[in-house]
């Protein structure tokens, strides 16, 4: 069951914008729907719920410098975001300003969220302790 | 047959370890604590049976009581065999409590750095891993096993430490993307650890005798070989009870890395649903995405590590699928394993998985190196403390009855 609003791409073929006028775009390799890329993560949610999941780490300010991106958790990872049960969504800085964003799920161990974000994370009540060491220890 | 499952109440615990008789803890509020295990003995046995003090001695305190040529002999006969299961399962059948009216806690140092990520004892020494460093806390003991601090926390190492395990005097330092880093215990007392990245990036590593393999993911490993001399005399403290106590000295660490493609023989590597690696002293352990495990032995020769050609599936009912793919951590047992899953604990002894706690856990611990504690895990959860204690396997079992006598003639 979907957590966020049903929405359609606008005529560029974008969703959005955010509040931060941000716009989101999918990319094919990264949808389940794609032959298997071994190198490429796969969602397993619809393309308006990943931008839903992109505008919650957007309107958040859940940026990772260490990263150069946003990441996202919903629903304190109960939501499940990847083919292979990834939890946690990476949203890479647009090389250009005025570029479109993207993004993929991931684990923890192939991009870890900084010790800010996951302070923050907990702080705010996004995760708990138990996730928050899963995270940083790469279990999930 | 059921684990001695004896349950601690106690709120805002970080980790937990058993070592020297006690309990360390470490709370949310940076409280470094310990609690005697002969304390939460006796207030259990107080008003129960000689046989239930007998069993939860043997459970709690005393583990290496199987060790011994005695009671290995006494287990050959079956029906003693059979009487000793079903008093243990009779006895543990519910879920023991400790909770004391009085705090039975011994507040000993205070730790300001937080959120703890790993945390183990070992060499009289308390090692705190946590998101700002490596904290060290030195210890000494009373007569009575009472532990004390020698001196406030001190920090180790700048880096955060997401694991750490320790053999034979030396310490590998597991920092996530940051690397693989190393300490001594042999030329340093006081131990600080060297900025000198071993691999690039590092989760978790197990030991496998004097060798360690260094995990970068769930399922990707490399395997590193240390050079090893005999020395006599070791220069640091040790319990003899719950360190290792080998007289091995590792004088080059890391002296060469086998990556995963190199170690695993061909027909493992086709594998492609694997989801976690897991290993022990003797043998690597690949869980499927379909619930299988598969088994290979190490192969040591000169030069040459890899895991062996002959791998066989574990004689194991498959794990459920819905936790099949959902593996946290993994950790040895004799003869068997502790299986931390996203939302459950579970064990896999004697052939079969057995429930030991259905939600999620903040840490699982075995202590596969201690002879008073190997057949224990320890669990934290928010509300408080886990202690499993496992009868030994039909398997170890088994095992004596091809043993000599103990009786010398």
């Amino acid at each position: 069951m979907t957590i966020f609003p049903i929405l359609q791409r606008d005529s560029n073929g974008y969703f959005g914008p955010t509040k931060n006028c941000h716009y989101y775009q999918p990319i094919t390799y990264h949808s389940s729907t794609s032959s298997h890329n071994p190198h490429k993560s796969q969602w397993r949610i619809r393309e308006y719920e990943q931008y839903g999941v992109f505008k919650l780490a957007d309107e958040n300010s859940w940026y990772c410098s260490k990263n150069d991106g946003y990441f996202s958790i919903v629903d304190k990872g109960n939501y499940l975001l990847g083919t292979q049960n990834e939890v946690l969504a990476h949203f890479p800085n647009p090389i250009n300003e005025n570029d479109t964003w993207h993004g993929f799920p991931v684990f923890s161990s192939s991009k870890t969220p900084s010790e800010a974000l996951l302070e923050k994370w907990e702080h705010k009540s996004v995760i708990d302790f138990i996730l928050r060491r899963r995270i940083a220890k790469g279990q999930i | 047959m059921k684990p001695m499952h004896l349950y601690i109440p106690c709120k805002n615990v970080l980790d937990a370890y058993m070592y020297g008789g006690n309990i360390f803890a470490i709370t949310n509020d940076g409280d470094l604590k310990s609690l005697p295990l002969t304390e939460i003995f006796n207030y259990i046995v107080h008003d129960k049976s000689l046989t239930f003090r007998s069993l939860l001695e043997i459970a709690l305190l005393r583990n290496d009581w199987f060790e011994n040529a005695q009671a290995k002999n006494y287990l050959r006969m079956n029906e003693l065999t059979n009487t000793f299961k079903n008093i243990w399962d009779e006895s543990f059948s519910s879920t023991i409590f400790f909770n004391a009216e009085y705090e039975p806690w011994e507040h000993l140092s205070d730790l300001k750095s937080l959120p703890v990520y790993d945390f183990i004892a070992y060499a009289y020494k308390l090692f705190i891993g946590t998101s700002k460093g490596l904290f060290t806390v030195p210890l000494s003991f009373s007569k009575s096993f009472s532990p004390s601090v020698i001196s406030k926390p001190h920090k180790s190492f700048d880096a955060k430490v997401l694991n750490i395990s320790a053999r034979s005097g030396e310490l590998a330092i597991s920092s996530g993307r940051d690397g693989l880093f190393h300490g001594s215990l042999w030329n340093d007392k006081d131990i600080t650890i060297p900025d000198k990245q071993y691999q690039p990036i590092s989760f978790r590593t197990n030991w496998t005798s004097y060798d360690l393999m260094n995990y970068d993911s769930a399922q990707n490993f490399s395997y590193i070989h240390n050079d090893v001399q005999k020395v006599n005399k070791r220069p640091f403290q040790y319990f003899e009870a719950d360190d290792d106590n080998t007289k091995m000295k590792i004088i080059k660490f890391a002296s060469s890395v086998t990556p995963k493609e190199k170690f695993l023989p061909a027909r493992i590597k086709e594998v492609e649903d694997i989801v976690y690696v897991h290993n022990s002293t003797k043998s690597i352990f690949i869980y499927t995405s379909s619930g299988k495990i598969l088994v290979s032995n190490f192969v040591k020769n000169f030069d040459d590590y890899h895991a062996s050609r002959k791998f066989y599936y574990l004689n194991t009912p498959e794990i459920d699928k819905k936790h099949a793919q959902k593996i946290i951590t993994v950790l040895s047992l004799p003869h068997g394993n502790v299986t931390e899953y996203l939302e459950c604990v579970k064990a896999t002894l004697n052939g079969r998985h057995i429930d030991m706690l259905d939600f999620p856990v903040i840490s699982t611990r075995t202590f596969p190196r201690s002879r008073r504690y190997r057949r224990i895990s320890l669990i934290v959860e928010p509300e408080g403390i886990h202690i499993f204690s496992f009868f030994p396997s039909d398997y170890e079992i088994n095992l004596t009855k091809k043993y000599t006598s103990f009786v010398s003639h």
